[in-house]
């Protein structure tokens, strides 16, 4: 009897152990009632997961523990969740319904969540997996995807991000011109440009508005705005890991990890560290220049009291600490001057030759080095509570920026230029202040509070060397040019400072007037704020004074320096306010077809000149001190579609005019070799743009994006003279600084951009023993030919250009993606921007798009 | 082997204490009063021994017959084997909840006892909930709220403020058909979360979920102690006359017997609440006399239970007892 009581219980022990051994059966099939192959099924908060077989059938270890979330997804399918309560000896049956996903991104550009097909603006999306996997890892990347952003950076701090062409004078960065297309992460917003070189870190999405957006953002969006999400802290634990090997020594690590930290509390960290190699060499050094060097972090806290509040502390730190941005000698223009003051007489006279005459041999001769130590970083807390209808939400955020650079200027190994660098400090708080929501069947809307204060300290300096004498020469009739160390070690010290405040109160509403109508009008109050000191003081060089030579020798000779350098000091200040306003009438003209009409104003803060003032008479300009704020007036046209329920096909009409437009003039000064700012008295951008996506079935989709871009200065009469025309004479023989340039092209815009790509993904396949699904991408990017000179000019355009990215492997969801890379993978050479040497001597460099570059990354990610 | 046994005696006892440990917080069992004791076909070898499988959200109702059954007849069996069965061989009455199929109707003797009606519940603390427990549902925005349909009138649609979370069943079942047939969809339709278990762990999750909505028969809806809806939970009024507009007349659901009362009253011109016929059926050819006698019991006496476990009672036409005790007589043994 025992014997047999013992043999039952044994039963009931593998009874026991084989039920906390049980497995959850499925089968997954689409809305037609076929087997979905290669859906991944993951169990949430776990660390199992299976892909279906061939027959859309799983099997997963089900937990000890019920009940147990399983998601079950496929791409092109909505994710399905399922809750099991029981285990049953049936299969489950799960069915996936075909997404819209096309056109159900979800931006939230009016802060409020909606689709970009819903909203009346013109918005481009890029997931953060496009992001990862084309091997973009900065906004410099982003322009290739979005034809109508445009970068010129030839350096972090002299970095101008565009949208169809405007937002940021073209060439060197001025400090006392706000940017036009505002950088927002996650709210807060990035006051530098400089950020748009870092790294991304954890990008969930970055949604480009194209068009004026200042009755929806804080600061600064005349021509647009970057709206950057970033991943959030998530009471799911999840993690991802990613290391990246490539050409030129590239390796990059990323990595993120979150999960809770106590009931209330989430957490998430992430990391992102990149090096490569230079890709311009040194012969004089023998060091390749050029190369990356960065590191950023990002920590994130979240305190979710209840449902309806969220806190999140965020911090965040990246520096570049790179050899780099180099610019290599592009060409050589003959200017007006007279003979000896080209380039070719003067350094035939200096007995130098350039190290190539082509620019992408990559070869360089600098006998400065290249630094640009890169460091941005703050802290910010932002509080969403669900009140009535809507959100409030308050951004508080505390930003700073270091910037530490060493520059050759005059891109050769001629000690001319022989300093020339602008390190910075800046540091800004920042709160905003909004209540979003919907408040009617009818209404919804945003309403909000900015305020910014902005601090930025420069310590400037520019320096000339043994060689300066003979670009600096301009008349033949004195030996005294060739005066032994007449400007050797002469320079300016700058130091420079502005403080800003700037006030905008904003709001935006849409209401539908009747069945598919809205109206939605929008309204800003601005208010901005500048003071500037500015004080830079000449050093070195030949000591005149005490020169052992006569009177009008010491005379003549400082009369030679100051030709190069002049102390200068002022002070200047400005206050504007301003209301603008937009007004878009949209209407949907079926299903799925949504058309919609903007008018808007915009309005960019009065500027200050805080690079120095060009001399008239031997005495700063300062009614050039400062300038007219830009009145932009702007107009558009557009409708988006979803033709099929895999397509989505926007096109979008736009025309801005702008008054007062505030550019950077470049000239051949070389106190102010940096430029200064100017306004323009009207400029006009039109175009038009065609955004298409196609998935065709769960293996084959493409997308376009196609961009026509028509800028011109409607008039500006003092427009400065572009290189070859240096040393103009009218025909009065009076030299000329300026000429006219109404109705010529704006400098930086293509007519015509495009981006291209499609993938394939597979089924699901085993890799390296775990459920995948092989992938294959190409992506491509083309621009025509554009002007990179603020005059028009014959010599400084770069022509029209075609870049092939591609990128095959592996990629799983929930595990190990293995993947190969290629950027400009048919090694094509081309120009991102061509700048003038200071002095304009008569030669340009260029800033070098990257060659070909490849890799391999490995992810290892859980969800 | 004694020593081999003790072993396993004593790794039984731990794995069990594990298992029990490991689910601590889990599921805890379904509150519906079942012998729950597997049936086979020995047990069927029993004449007094009658297996019951079926719709699960009926068995309190069933049970209750079983139990008043019991009191006079005690000698008889009959057991609910809650965790179902498709082999007719493993039962002897079958309880299903929507129109049977002509091949079953062919092999079953089957009777319509009772009609149970399927209304949209939220959970009690949702601003859902609060928002249209007073506006209502119509059924526009039933569907809208529902069910994926590719071909809405997206034009139509209504924005929606308070956030939800749709729950449904996963498994194929007479409630979620009965719901989806009724607004011309299929059960797979349905948006939103789906549960792997039964109505009672559906309406667990939605009672978790401070943004749930779901739908119930009134039976799981409401609390039949108190006659009011389960606590944690609303039922919302839909638009019952067709006019696309809740009034006021039609909001009646804080008590389960006005509920019934005015369903009941509105009969087939009730538009928005779906009504499904409950059945019993036992085998055509070659029925346990048990089971046919219990099924004429029910017939007898179970409509008195009918309100009280949250059912309307059968429409005269379909409540056809005499077609059933005509056949009732050709299979009881006098």
């Amino acid at each position: 009897m025992t014997k047999k009581l013992l043999f039952i219980l044994s039963l009931i022990v593998w009874g026991n152990i084989a039920l906390a051994q049980s497995v959850i059966t499925g089968i997954v099939n689409d809305n037609n009632d076929q087997p979905v192959v290669g859906a991944f099924v993951v169990v949430k908060g776990g660390k199992t997961n299976a892909v279906t077989d061939i027959d859309g059938k799983f099997s997963i270890p089900a937990p000890a523990e019920l009940p147990v979330t399983l998601n079950i997804s496929f791409t092109g399918y909505k994710t399905q969740e399922v809750q099991v309560y029981e285990l049953s000896d049936e299969a489950l049956e799960v069915s996936l319904i075909e997404d819209g996903l096309l056109s159900e991104v979800v931006v939230t550009a009016r802060r409020r969540t909606e689709t970009a097909q819903q909203i009346p603006i013109p918005v481009s999306v890029v997931h953060g997996d496009l992001i990862e996997s084309s091997g973009a890892f900065n906004v410099n990347r982003v322009k290739e995807i979005v034809p109508s952003v445009q970068l010129y950076s030839s350096n972090p701090r002299n970095t101008g991000i565009n949208i169809r062409g405007i937002g940021s004078p073209f060439g060197l960065t001025n400090d006392g011109l706000d940017p036009g297309v505002g950088f927002y992460v996650d709210g807060v917003y990035y006051a530098r440009p400089a950020a748009a070189t870092l790294d991304f870190i954890d990008i969930d999405r970055i949604e480009v508005l194209r068009g004026p957006q200042g009755t929806l953002f804080g600061k600064n969006t005349t021509a647009g705005a970057f709206n950057i999400t970033t991943r959030k802290a998530s009471f799911d634990p999840g993690y991802d890991f990613e290391v990246s090997y490539g050409n030129y020594g590239f390796v990059q690590a990323k990595a993120s990890i979150t999960g809770p930290l106590g009931k209330k509390f989430a957490g998430r960290i992430s990391f992102s560290g990149t090096q490569r190699d230079g890709v311009v060499e040194n012969v004089s050094t023998g060091k390749y220049t050029n190369d990356i060097n960065n590191l950023g972090y990002r920590a994130q806290l979240l305190y979710k009291p209840s449902e309806k509040i969220s806190i999140t502390l965020t911090g965040d730190d990246s520096r570049q600490r790179p050899d780099g941005y180099a610019q290599v000698v592009a060409g050589v223009v003959e200017t007006e001057r007279a003979p000896y003051r080209q380039f070719n007489a003067i350094i035939t006279d200096l007995n130098y030759t350039l190290p190539s005459q082509n620019a992408f041999d990559r070869k360089i001769d600098h006998d400065t080095p290249w630094n640009s130590g890169n460091e941005l970083g703050g802290v910010s807390l932002n509080v969403d509570a669900e009140i009535g209808p809507g959100t409030l939400t308050s951004t508080t955020a505390w930003r700073y920026w270091n910037w530490d650079p060493s520059n050759d200027r005059d891109f050769t190994g001629l000690q001319a230029l022989a300093k020339s660098q602008n390190p910075a400090e800046h540091k800004n708080w920042s709160q905003e202040i909004r209540y979003a929501g919907t408040f009617s069947q009818k209404l919804s809307g945003v309403v909000g509070l900015f305020w910014i204060n902005q601090d930025l300290k420069i310590h400037g300096t520019e320096e000339s060397g043994r060689d300066q004498w003979r670009f600096s020469q301009s008349t033949t009739n004195t030996a005294l040019w060739q005066t032994e160390g007449l400007f050797d070690g002469y320079g300016i010290r700058t130091e420079s400072s502005i403080e800003s405040s700037s006030t905008a109160i904003f709001a935006n509403a849409d209401w539908e007037i009747t069945k598919g109508l809205h109206l939605q009008p929008g309204v800003r109050f601005n208010w901005d704020k500048k003071d500037v000191k500015y004080d830079r003081q000449t050093y070195g060089g030949l000591d005149t004074a005490t020169y052992a030579g006569s009177k009008a020798e010491k005379i003549a000779l400082q009369t030679l320096k100051n030709t190069v350098y002049t102390s200068q000091a002022y002070t200047s200040d400005a206050d504007e306010d301003n209301i603008t306003y937009l007004v878009t009438l949209s209407y949907q003209l079926k299903k799925n077809y949504n058309a919609y009409a903007t008018y808007s104003t915009g309005f960019k803060p009065v500027g200050v000149n805080v690079a120095g003032l060009p001399t008239i008479s031997g005495q700063p300009a300062t009614d050039l001190a400062v300038i007219k704020p830009e009145d932009v007036q702007h107009v558009e046209f557009g409708i988006k579609t979803a033709p099929t329920k895999n397509s989505t096909l926007n096109v979008t009409f736009f025309n801005t005019d702008i008054k007062n437009y505030q550019t950077n003039v470049q000239s051949p000064e070389l106190g102010v070799n940096r430029g200064y700012i100017a306004n323009a008295e009207k400029v006009n951008v039109k175009g038009a743009e065609l955004d298409a996506n196609i998935r065709f079935n769960q293996h084959f989709s493409f997308f376009t994006s196609l961009a026509y871009t028509d800028g011109e200065y409607v008039k500006f009469t003092n427009a400065p003279l572009p290189l070859e025309e240096t040393g103009h004479v009218n025909e009065d023989g009076q030299q000329q600084a300026f000429k006219d340039v109404s109705g010529e092209r704006l400098p930086g815009i293509s007519k015509f951009g495009a981006s291209y790509g499609g993938e394939f993904t597979s089924g699901a396949l085993k890799f390296l023993g775990q459920d995948s699904k092989f992938f294959i991408g190409l992506n491509g990017f083309y621009r025509s030919e554009f002007s990179s000179s603020p005059s028009p000019s014959k010599y400084l355009n770069i022509d029209g250009y075609s870049l092939l990215n591609a990128q095959l492997g592996f990629r799983s969801a929930n595990g190990l993606s293995l993947f190969v890379w290629g950027r400009n993978v048919l090694d094509k050479d081309y120009y991102e921007q061509l700048l003038v040497a200071g002095g304009n001597a008569g030669h340009y460099a260029g800033v070098l798009g990257d060659p070909r570059t490849f890799g391999v990354t490995l992810r290892y990610s859980s969800n | 082997m004694k020593t081999f046994h003790q072993i396993l005696l004593i790794i039984w006892a731990l794995s069990s204490a594990a298992l029990t440990f490991a689910q601590g917080d889990a599921v805890k069992p379904i509150d519906v009063p079942v012998k729950n004791i597997a049936a086979d076909s020995k047990g069927r070898e029993h004449d007094n021994v009658v297996v019951i499988t079926g719709v699960r959200f009926a068995y309190p109702l069933i049970q209750k017959w079983i139990d008043d059954y019991n009191k006079i007849n005690p000698d008889v069996q009959i057991i609910i084997e809650s965790r179902g069965t498709n082999d007719p061989s493993k039962y002897d009455l079958l309880i299903e909840a929507y129109e049977p199929e002509e091949t079953i109707k062919k092999n079953r003797e089957f009777v319509y006892v009772a009609r149970y009606a399927v209304v949209p519940v939220a959970n009690g603390n949702s601003s859902f909930a609060k928002t249209y427990s007073d506006k209502g549902l119509n059924e526009g925005l039933i569907k809208q709220i529902f069910f994926h349909d590719m071909f809405a009138d997206k034009e139509n649609e209504v924005e929606i403020k308070a956030p939800f979370t749709v729950y449904t069943r996963l498994q194929k079942a007479g409630v979620p058909i009965t719901f989806t047939k009724h607004f011309g969809f299929q059960q797979k339709d349905v948006k939103g979360k789906a549960i792997a278990g039964s109505d009672e762990h559906l309406l667990k999750a939605v009672l978790r979920d401070s943004t749930g909505l779901s739908y119930f028969p009134l039976s799981i809806a409401y609390d039949r102690t108190t006659g009011k809806p389960v606590q944690g939970l609303s039922v919302l009024p839909v638009d019952l006359n067709g006019n696309n507009k809740v009034n006021d007349e039609e909001k009646f659901y804080d008590q389960l017997a006005s509920v019934l009362e005015h369903l009941e009253e509105k009969g087939s011109k009730n538009h928005n609440v779906p009504i499904e016929y409950l059945h019993l059926s036992v085998d055509k050819n070659n029925p346990n006399t048990k089971a046919v006698e219990f099924l004429c019991w029910v017939i007898q006496n179970g409509q008195k239970d009918l309100h009280a476990f949250g059912y309307l009672l059968p429409a005269a036409a379909r409540f056809d007892t005499e077609k059933f005790e005509a056949f009732a007589s050709q299979h009881i043994k006098q």
